[in-house]
């Protein structure tokens, strides 16, 4: 019983993780209809730019952000098709982004070991790092086919992989827990990481619902989800919320990077697992859907959990083979239904 | 004859070519290469089958599984059990192909995205799995020792005489799969992609022929992974777990899924990129071997971006494009008409005390008429009267809540694609063509089940007589509705007005008894109108009943022999054209009161 229990918080410490990655898979699909392989990549820079914050260095995926968003700014500049006003406010805005990610970074490097400055700092900047991802490898080809785009993410992934690897190194570098030891609750001795993965991440899907259903932008965003044409009609600008999706799904991703690195270290390869089993939970849930998506991940962590105990060589077959039940059964229930274009 | 070649020449010069040069490489090649070249012919032998899958709008994201299937299948038969090679690597092919129709069985209801998920799902489970069963398998490290393929007397135990193999094979698969676009059951994998409505309304069993599709396309990859097995002789799970999927899809996607030439070429380029950044980057710059993934990846990115079809819709231009000639006017004996003995049945469709409602809402309530034999009924009503759903209970699209629907004094047949047999062909209010076939094999697409040619005849080329008789009729409905200019064009090209007529010549091509018209006119100039109107008296004399739905009254009213009118879902009136205009509730409903 208190294995079970234990076996428990476990599963659902990691599926409060996978869900974060669940939540950012399903912003970017909804909006963009990509199927983003990538998606991982971001929890994987989130938690290696902590890492090297956290160690005192001034973390390498900074500058090569800030030099991006730099060069839109010079090719934006550059369109003639821009009005003199537009160019100053668009100048002012950018640049005040490039000086607020150099800011916070350098911030955190300066006051070395504080968590909670590093952690924004890495979450900022991975985020900013999604619209120019976005820009680059969805916005040339608007009229690509879903496998077309599915298959430049994976390109996208290839990128960011080889690019951290080159940044940071192939080595894995620890990250302390947010704090050590923990509470027992009931018969179960829960570590404080774990309560704080869980109540971080509860935190960030309330704010996220919120932003969603409360906010204009948010609406705006699924008015764009719902109806692309639609929305372009009533004014939203669908390359401006294809970025905007590509930076809160990069911000939720890194979020989650920072919460699991203490448990598992942060390392160049450890994003793509992470996307896949986030990836399964939003698509169990519907993929469109962020409270079934949490049922959905809940599961597979659960599952992965309780098969890891039982039979760890056969650890994926379970959770993988599992899926297609619960797919079929998801399918009978409600089956997913293609939003109009 | 014409002096240009046809595509079907084409695709047999394009293998000729591939398998030639393919050859020629195999004998001189040093022994690096020499891997490498099977090494592309297998990726592009499984990418091929995806190819297809893909083509008929479906995909597979652990494809890769299929092949480990079929190269531990061969492996373990011809090593372990003593099996011949050649019947051993048989064996492995159907391995794989079984356990495609397992997967494609159990999950064919999946809708969405649930499908693509599920396949991932197998494409993790199955390296997973080969790990797991290491009493058999050898788990991680997996086995050697496999034997030499030898085909009887034929020794291809050097590497040489495999690679020659392995490339005869593919230059068959591509060739033969290029040659099936352009036959019937291409077009209905086509169809398929385009909308599994509408190919079931012209009579395409769509599950069935899904399944077929995914078996062939697991087949194809368990004859890679076979091939893999034979030519390595050592087998280990890596190379086909998920990466290895993704791998094989890059491959489909760079090429360009639209052709099976186009996988070949995606095959060809992921390597030849690969050595490429091996020979530049690490080699001559001395850079570590994550910038070659970088790079990769953006030529990935850059390639795409700029042809989003692959490589191959940069080349589509030279390829010659589907042409069908027009038959001599005698040469044809088939008729358009449906045959006597059916065309003198009363009470053809016979709709009684039909009910329909969505949730708490009633769109439909005790509506009754039938249509009879050479009877042309209007069925009008203002926008939201129902009549859509009206017609698509009569056409079996949707299931009534109450009444019933009988055509001939049965019950409409269970399957949606039986009805065109039963002499029933529609249309559609969004019309509903393949954009990427041409005209005329849109139209030939309504004598789907008037043929009877398989896959494999269409890939061989043994399917001529009956393309010539399909497509005499197709010429034949197309003439009907004046549109023979157009035949060769692609669908996407045409006018709406121009889409509505094909569509009316497709369901003409499948010789109904009745033909039901959903907002036929909607669309058309007035030209094409009067085309129309005189069609639809043509249709009559020959013994086609037809059931229309319309908007344009001027239309209706100079056609039809009956009206029908709906008002919020209910029967309001009904008569002939007179009558119905003189009905002083119709001109409530329509004016307002």
């Amino acid at each position: 019983m208190e294995t079970a229990l234990f076996l428990l918080v476990d599963g659902i410490t990691s599926g409060a993780v996978y869900g974060l990655v669940a939540l950012s898979l399903i912003i970017v699909y909804t909006v963009t209809r990509v199927v983003n392989i990538a998606q991982g990549e971001y929890v994987m820079l989130g938690a290696l730019s902590f890492a090297s914050t956290l160690q005192g260095v001034f973390q390498p995926l900074c500058m090569p952000v800030a030099g991006a968003l730099a060069a839109f700014v010079v090719v934006d500049l550059l369109n003639r098709h821009t009005g003199r006003a537009a160019k100053l406010r668009l100048l002012a805005t950018r640049a005040a982004w490039i000086a607020g990610v150099l800011a916070i970074n350098y911030a955190a490097y300066r006051s070395t070991g504080s968590y909670w400055l590093a952690a924004l700092a890495s979450v900022a900047t991975t985020a900013s790092l999604g619209p120019i991802v976005h820009r680059v490898s969805v916005e040339p080809a608007p009229n690509a086919s879903q496998i077309v785009l599915l298959i430049v993410s994976v390109g996208v992934y290839m990128v960011l992989h080889g690019t951290a690897a080159m940044l940071w190194g192939t080595e894995p570098r620890s990250v302390p827990p947010v704090a050590d030891g923990g509470v027992a609750i009931g018969p179960v001795f829960v570590t404080y990481q774990s309560l704080c993965i869980c109540l971080l991440s509860l935190t960030a899907m309330v704010v996220l619902y919120l932003f969603s259903e409360r906010t204009l932008v948010g609406q705006a965003l699924q008015a764009v989800a719902i109806n692309r044409v639609g929305a372009q009609l009533c004014g939203i600008p669908v390359r401006w919320a294809g970025q905007l999706s590509f930076a809160v799904g990069a911000a939720f991703s890194a979020f989650s990077g920072l919460l699991l690195a203490p448990l598992v270290t942060a390392n160049y390869e450890m994003g793509f697992v992470v996307g896949l089993k986030g990836f399964v939970g939003a698509a169990l849930g519907g993929i469109v859907e962020y409270p079934t998506a949490l049922i959905g991940v809940g599961l597979v962590g659960t599952i992965e959990s309780f098969a890891a105990f039982h039979a760890s060589a056969l650890r994926d077959l379970i959770v993988y083979l599992l899926v297609i039940p619960i797919l079929l059964w998801r399918n009978a229930m409600k089956p997913p239904q293609d939003h109009g274009h | 004859m014409t002096h240009s070649i046809s595509n079907k020449q084409a695709a047999l010069l394009a293998a000729c070519g591939v398998f030639l040069v393919a050859a020629l490489l195999a004998g001189v090649l040093p022994p690096y290469y020499l891997t490498l070249l099977v090494t592309v012919g297998i990726t592009a032998l499984a990418a091929s089958g995806l190819a297809l899958l893909l083509s008929s709008g479906q995909v597979s994201l652990g494809h890769a599984a299929y092949m480990g299937i079929g190269a531990y299948g061969s492996a373990i038969l011809a090593r372990d059990h003593g099996f011949p090679t050649p019947v051993a690597l048989l064996a492995g092919v159907a391995a794989a192909a079984f356990a495609a129709l397992v997967v494609g069985s159990v999950t064919r209801g999946l809708k969405g995205h649930f499908l693509p998920l599920a396949t991932l799902a197998v494409g993790i489970a199955t390296p997973t799995a080969l790990i797991g069963a290491s009493s058999v398998t050898g788990g991680a490290s997996g086995f050697g020792q496999i034997p030499a393929l030898a085909i009887g007397p034929l020794d291809l135990s050097s590497e040489r005489s495999l690679a020659i193999l392995v490339w005869l094979l593919v230059a068959i698969a591509a060739g033969g799969l290029a040659r099936f676009q352009s036959s019937r059951m291409g077009r209905a994998v086509a169809a398929l992609n385009a909308s599994e409505q509408m190919a079931q309304v012209v009579g395409i069993d769509t599950p069935r022929l899904k399944l077929s599709i995914f078996v062939i396309a697991a087949a194809l990859a368990g004859l890679a992974g076979g091939l893999y097995a034979f030519y390595f002789r050592f087998v280990s799970p890596s190379p086909f777990s998920l990466p290895a999927s993704i791998n094989l899809l890059i491959a489909c996607i760079l090429g360009g899924a639209a052709s099976p030439f186009g996988a070949v070429l995606g095959a060809i380029a992921v390597m030849a990129i690969e050595i490429f950044l091996q020979d530049v980057l690490a080699r001559k710059l001395g850079l570590p071997g994550h910038v070659e993934m970088v790079v990769f990846g953006a030529v990935l990115i850059g390639v795409l971006l700029k042809w989003p079809g692959g490589i191959w819709s940069a080349l589509a231009r030279f390829w010659p494009s589907f042409t069908a000639l027009k038959p001599n006017a005698d040469a044809g004996g088939a008729e358009l008409t449906p045959s006597a003995a059916e065309r003198h049945k009363p009470h053809l469709l016979q709709l009684s005390g039909i009910g329909k409602s969505f949730g708490g809402l009633q769109a439909l309530a005790d509506v009754t008429f039938s249509v009879g034999a050479r009877e042309i009924v209007g069925l009008i009503g203002p926008n939201g009267a129902g009549k859509s759903t009206t017609f698509d209970i009569a056409t079996g699209l949707t299931q009534p809540t109450a009444g019933q629907v009988h055509l001939d004094g049965l019950a409409l047949p269970a399957k949606l694609s039986q009805l065109v047999e039963l002499g029933v062909a529609r249309t559609f209010q969004h019309v509903k063509l393949v954009p990427n076939l041409s005209v005329i094999e849109n139209v030939a697409l309504g004598a789907y089940r008037q043929g009877s040619s398989g896959m494999l005849a269409g890939m061989a080329g043994l399917d001529r007589d009956e393309e010539a008789a399909t497509f005499a009729l197709a010429w034949r409905a197309l003439g009907i509705v004046e549109l023979e200019a157009l035949a060769s064009v692609p669908a996407s090209l045409l006018t709406m007005g121009q889409a509505r007529l094909v569509e009316v010549a497709r369901a003409i091509v499948s010789r109904p008894r009745l033909l039901l018209l959903d907002e036929p006119a909607a669309g058309l100039r007035t030209g094409e109108k009067l085309k129309l109107v005189g069609l639809l008296h043509r249709l009559r004399r020959s013994g086609t009943a037809v059931l229309i739905v319309e908007h344009d009254m001027d239309l209706v009213m100079n056609c039809v022999d009956r009206l029908i009118v709906l008002n919020r879902g209910r029967d309001l009136a009904r008569g002939t054209p007179d009558e119905v205009r003189a009905d002083p509730q119709v001109i409530a409903a329509y004016l307002g009161t």
